[in-house]
């Protein structure tokens, strides 16, 4: 009982925490995009667990799926779900490649509005999107995160996504949570655990 | 020799259409009495969500991601189709006489794409079946019932009493092949939608119980 009181008590603690996003001078944003870009310059391997939570108000429960990403600079993605299906996507030489629960296919990585969409969703993992001319940023922070937050530029790109929040834990050169707001207003987040950094990947992890 | 050929081709195009306007006809069944004036499909019943990893063919395009279906109240269906990254593809509100767009991906904004999705749910989310003659054969009892110009057959397994199939058609021309496998009569766990008059394939495979 005690314990709950506890925890409950530490929920709303950290609730209230996490509530408190305060924007960032100009001044710190600046030595934020700094420091990240110059050490994800450093990164040439990245391999993470990730949990995709997908919520929608009509649904009595979350949509929740498991899955590993590995990344490899300059271009090599490999974004799996492997729970509680198993469902594949690479992104090599500008090509995407896919393994649907074994049917396998690939498309032009540049031909479709949608994939591009994907790319940026997946992309958006190492935080290599500050730069990206379709959409403006704003950073925040608060008392365990730095928080970047794009916002599309353009109506087209705003019919598929209003808003994208990148989480860096304060010791941290990646993201740890994606949080991602639909032009509905439906929201998916991602949590990445077991991030390694420049540990060797498998070539076969890039192949499907 | 020119005769020939155009003799070879008239009995081409007679073949062609004598094939092609094959009815579909019951095979291997007896008819038996009907022992109830109405069945039900109740794969969507519940009020519970309904969620499925889908696998959508539509000629030689390949559309993966999550279909959630929910009934909303007694005679509306709320469906959601995302892609698996989690970003919605086309959402609507569904019932035998209506239709509501609530959302849709641009790439997908295409009047031939909604109204086939509209056709197909409209016959896959309907519940109720007027019996208008049954029949059986070993493992199986059919059920025919006819609303306006359709006709259905649904096929029920005798051991069990789950439903298996339904076959949809339309001037005794098969348009939609529904094959469910389940375990519960009010859930399916996976359902192959096979369309006989285009190249249109849609499979689901349940993730809603899968703690």
């Amino acid at each position: 009982m005690i314990k709950n009181i506890a925890f409950g008590a530490f929920l709303l603690v950290s609730g209230f925490f996490f509530a408190q996003n305060t924007a960032m001078s100009g001044t710190e944003a600046k030595a934020f995009v700094t420091k990240i870009s110059s050490e994800t310059k450093e990164i040439k391997t990245l391999q993470s667990d990730f949990t995709q939570t997908k919520k929608m108000d009509f649904l009595d429960k979350n949509i929740i799926t498991h899955g590993k990403m590995s990344l490899k600079t300059p271009n090599m993605l490999s974004w799996k779900y492997t729970k509680p299906y198993q469902y594949s996507i690479v992104f090599k030489e500008n090509k995407i490649f896919i393994n649907d629960q074994g049917k396998k296919s690939s498309v032009d990585a540049k031909s479709k509005t949608f994939e591009k969409i994907n790319k940026l969703i997946v992309g958006s993992s190492n935080g290599q999107m500050f730069n990206d001319p379709e959409f403006s940023v704003s950073y925040l922070k608060n008392g365990s995160f730095n928080i970047a937050k794009f916002t599309p530029k353009s109506a087209q790109l705003l019919k598929y996504i209003k808003q994208i929040e990148l989480y860096f834990p304060k010791n941290q050169s990646t993201v740890s949570q994606v949080n991602m707001t639909e032009a509905s207003g439906d929201t998916t987040n991602i949590v990445f655990k077991n991030t390694k950094i420049n540990a060797p990947i498998a070539a076969s992890e890039f192949s499907l | 020799m020119r005769r020939l050929l155009l003799q070879n081709l008239a009995y081409s195009l007679v073949f062609i259409l004598f094939a092609s306007c094959k009815s579909y006809k019951l095979e291997g069944v007896k008819p038996i009495a009907n022992s109830q004036k109405t069945v039900e499909n109740l794969y969507f019943s519940s009020n519970e969500d309904y969620v499925y990893k889908c696998q959508m063919d539509i000629y030689k395009n390949h559309v993966s991601g999550i279909l959630i279906l929910k009934k909303i109240n007694e005679t509306a269906h709320r469906v959601v189709l995302t892609s698996d990254f989690g970003n919605k593809l086309i959402d609507f509100t569904i019932s035998q006489n209506d239709f509501k767009l609530n959302y849709v991906l641009p790439d997908l904004d295409k009047k031939i794409v909604i109204n086939f999705l509209k056709n197909d749910f409209q016959e896959l989310l309907r519940r109720e079946y007027p019996v208008a003659q049954s029949f059986e054969n070993e493992n199986q009892k059919i059920y025919l019932s006819k609303i306006d110009k359709k006709t259905y057959y649904l096929f029920f397994n005798k051991e069990g009493g789950l439903m298996k199939q339904i076959i949809y058609t339309k001037n005794n021309k098969e348009k939609i092949d529904f094959t469910f496998d389940a375990k519960k009569h009010i859930f399916a766990d996976s359902l192959n939608l096979q369309h006989k008059d285009f190249k249109i394939n849609i499979k689901l495979f349940q993730i809603t119980e899968n703690e």
